[in-house]
């Protein structure tokens, strides 16, 4: 029998209704309120322990009531936290969206609950939790056990999920690639796509652009007042790419000293970049790091100062996640050395 | 425009006296293949392997695909490039089925080659691994041209002169079956006016994505293609390169699914008017001058919708999304077909760059997506190629994942690595989902 955690408020916990809403964290042996319902549908799983909380105890007192409720989890074995459901209840969203994000952060177990789809704890908790997609009032309280059953069974049998939209989940950030049960190909798929949009018809796309992304330029700085790094996405590296640099698909970033250099000399540097011709950067690595020129403008004052290192990854194939990530990694590196402005190469 | 192509369909492939096919069974002279494919003697070292589905085989550094075709009036398969200039996409072409020829060198000095496991969880990436491979190993014969723009060339040339020589086996034969295209101007009917767009991977001096009738693409922005020329050898892949997504292999071409199913809709429910080959270009103000050249080479077509096939990933996403937003503000209803970097945890947004006037778009996989893959009993090519040399989806040693290759000969790559993993040409039987 694997061991599972329930969560309630303290109306659902039937402590009591809204003169009731400051009781604080309690935990109680096995299965109280709707957790008796999904007890009854899982299988080969027991639910162990309820925990009770008011839901104005939580928004009021959420750091003093998590750590209360982090106590209680480690003490205990757990293979799955299920909360709620908490259908349109704002406050009762946030309260199972916070413990499901507790529960799956601090201490790596899954978590699910259910909301409906305009609680606004949907969108605070998706990447935390399996919210699955529930009705907005009590009303549907059987449906909404019901579901949360079948998704809990699957996770605590280590059942390959078939993605949000078939399980019934909100998507969770997360994107996986998936061979179709029906090997219904490409070529199909995007025919019958354009028929049906040609038609008006409705379709489903199978990639979803929810909004343009720019980044608008700031203003110009005046260098000549500034302490200035150089960054690149070229995949410049000291020949031998002793930090072995991927040629695509950069996951981690590396730094080079050029404080006591003037140039770059052929056969010093070279770069492992997959995306271009690399021929000319191994004749010459200054035409992706021009350091002679770097080093002249701080000599004639248009460059305050030049951070003596430069910071490297590989921008070919590097997911846009792990770029921004690295970005600022970079940027909190070069703050300490007190750098004011990044020159970012490009390729 | 007619095509008739009379298909043969192999099942096995063996090594014996004479070059030659008789059922289902494809039967090659080692030493004549060898010398006819090398007949200019641009390789060295020149052998031939069989690899079939399900076996334990991997092979790698691949640097071409070709089905193997023939023309029995005399015109050259590949018009432009292994013979003289001649048309393609009408008259009779015999194909051998079921097979392709594969051709694999020793290094992988650019990283733009790719890697086909015949059976295991790899076998599942690539629709490859369900065709009879015939293959040729080789090394330049000059070792001036194993650098990172020319150590492809040879090896793809003669991948297309060896698929035509074997196809030559059956050119007295009677076809086995038949498959008969016919893209007559329907126009009449006044059915919606659909292209199919196809963005190309082309940067000079670096990766050339394909050719027309032996023509490079690389740095033309439009090109009107016939839907029967790239089913007929005019369009050749993988001409100077070749990983595992952004550039098409002539087999991919020869047997595109996305033009054979607009075919089949054609005079039916849409009137398929061709084929755009399209440019990708690197600086942003000419990003913006190709998108205009883009939509003006469609709207002159007249098209009321488009699918649009993007090449890959990256710097193309720019191109892409801005081309697609301009060919809906000229009303022309497109879907697009691409594959999605959703980085290995699946957290990252999939393009660099998006618009959402894309609202329609099929997703062929996730270029990132990272497999762990037995050993193989037999390895055609060199396995250690893997983290000496710049593939896209290997690497030498990662924090998290450790060395691509392990001592045991076991890999953990990512998706670049497959011989056309993301099957753009609408081979791909994967999507993307939110989980």
């Amino acid at each position: 029998m694997k061991p599972v955690i329930a969560y309630v408020n303290q109306f659902f916990g039937q402590i009591g209704g809204e003169d009731k809403a400051d009781y604080a964290p309690e935990l109680r042996t096995g299965a109280a309120g709707p957790a008796q319902a999904l007890q009854a549908q899982l299988k080969d799983a027991e639910i162990t322990h309820t925990i009770i909380c008011g839901d104005n105890f939580m928004a009021s007192h959420t750091e003093q009531a998590l750590e209360q409720i982090a106590g209680f989890l480690k003490e205990l074995d757990c293979a799955l936290l299920a909360a709620g459901p908490a259908f349109n209840a704002g406050r009762y969203g946030f309260s199972c969206g916070e413990v499901c994000k507790l529960a799956w952060e601090r201490f790596h177990i899954p978590a699910l609950t259910s909301m409906n789809e305009g609680n606004p704890g949907v969108e605070l908790y998706r990447k935390s939790a399996y919210i699955l997609k529930g009705h907005d009032t009590a009303a549907g309280m059987r449906k909404d056990v019901a579901a949360m059953a079948a998704l809990a069974n699957k996770l605590l049998a280590g059942e390959p999920l078939l993605g949000a939209d078939a399980e019934g989940y909100f998507g969770r950030g997360i994107r996986k690639e998936v061979i179709l049960k029906d090997h219904r190909s490409a070529a199909d798929r995007a025919v019958d796509m354009l028929l049906h949009k040609l038609r008006g018809e409705p379709f489903q796309t199978e990639f979803l652009v929810e909004q343009e992304d720019r980044v608008p330029p700031l203003p110009p700085v005046d260098p000549s007042k500034l302490r200035i790094a150089f960054v690149t996405t070229s995949g410049l590296v000291p020949a031998g790419n002793p930090d072995h640099l991927p040629s695509g698909g950069s996951t981690f970033w590396a730094r080079y000293e050029i404080g006591n250099r003037e140039t770059l000399e052929k056969g010093e540097f070279i770069s492992v970049h997959g995306g271009y011709n690399t021929g000319y950067a191994a004749e010459n690595p200054m035409v992706l790091l021009p350091l002679d020129a770097l080093k002249q403008h701080v000599r004639d004052g248009h460059i305050g100062s030049l951070h003596p290192y430069y910071y490297v990854l590989t921008g070919n194939q590097t997911a846009k996640g792990d770029a921004v990530r690295m970005a600022r990694e970079i940027v909190a590196k070069v703050r300490e050395d007190a750098v004011q402005a990044i020159i970012l190469g490009s390729t | 425009m007619k095509l008739d192509i009379g298909t043969f369909h192999v099942k096995d492939i063996r090594f014996g006296d004479q070059t030659s096919y008789a059922g289902g069974v494809l039967t090659v002279n080692r030493e004549e293949a060898a010398a006819v494919l090398n007949r200019d003697g641009a390789l060295k070292k020149v052998r031939l392997e069989i690899a079939r589905p399900g076996e334990s085989v991997r092979i790698i550094p691949i640097k071409a695909a070709v089905e193997p075709r023939f023309r029995p009036d005399g015109r050259a398969m590949f018009p432009g490039y292994t013979g003289p200039a001649a048309f393609a996409g009408e008259g009779v072409t015999y194909a051998l089925k079921g097979m392709s020829v594969l051709g694999v060198g020793c290094r992988s000095i650019n990283g733009m080659n790719a890697m086909l496991d015949m059976s295991g969880p790899g076998a599942e990436q690539s629709y490859f691994s369900q065709l009879n491979q015939l293959i040729f190993l080789a090394e330049n014969a000059d070792p001036g041209e194993d650098n990172i723009r020319q150590e492809n060339q040879n090896f793809v040339r003669a991948a297309h002169v060896l698929a035509e020589y074997l196809a030559a086996a059956v050119k007295d034969l009677e076809p086995e079956a038949w498959e008969h295209y016919d893209w007559a101007d329907v126009s009449e009917q006044h059915l919606p006016r659909v292209a199919f767009l196809q963005q190309q991977c082309n940067i000079p001096n670096w990766i050339h994505g394909c050719s027309y009738y032996g023509y490079d693409l690389t740095g033309v922005p439009t090109t009107l293609v016939k839907p029967l020329e790239s089913l007929d050898g005019a369009l050749t892949g993988d001409r100077g390169s070749l990983p595992g997504n952004a550039v098409r292999t002539t087999y991919s071409y020869l047997n595109a699914p996305l033009v054979k199913r607009l075919l089949a809709e054609h005079g039916k429910t849409l009137d398929f008017v061709g084929i755009l080959m399209t440019g990708h270009i690197e600086p942003i103000d000419q990003k913006k001058q190709y998108a205009h050249i883009i939509v003006s080479a469609a709207t002159s077509l007249h098209l009321d919708a488009a699918i649009y096939m993007e090449s890959h990933c990256g710097n193309v996403d720019v191109d892409y999304m801005m081309t697609m937003a301009a060919l809906e503000d000229a009303g022309i209803k497109t879907v697009g077909i691409l594959a999605e970097n959703n980085g290995r945890d699946g957290r990252n947004p999939g393009k660099t760059y998006a618009d959402p006037k894309a609202n329609a778009i099929v997703s062929t996989g996730n270029t990132c997506e990272v497999y762990e893959l037995p050993p193989m009993d037999v390895v055609y090519g060199n396995l250690n190629t893997i983290g000496q040399e710049l593939y896209w989806g290997a690497w030498r040693d990662d924090a998290v994942c450790g060395p691509s290759l392990r001592k045991d000969g076991s890999l953990i790559v990512d998706a670049h690595m497959f011989l056309d993993h993301d099957g753009l040409l609408g081979w791909s039987d994967k999507t993307v989902k939110d989980f």
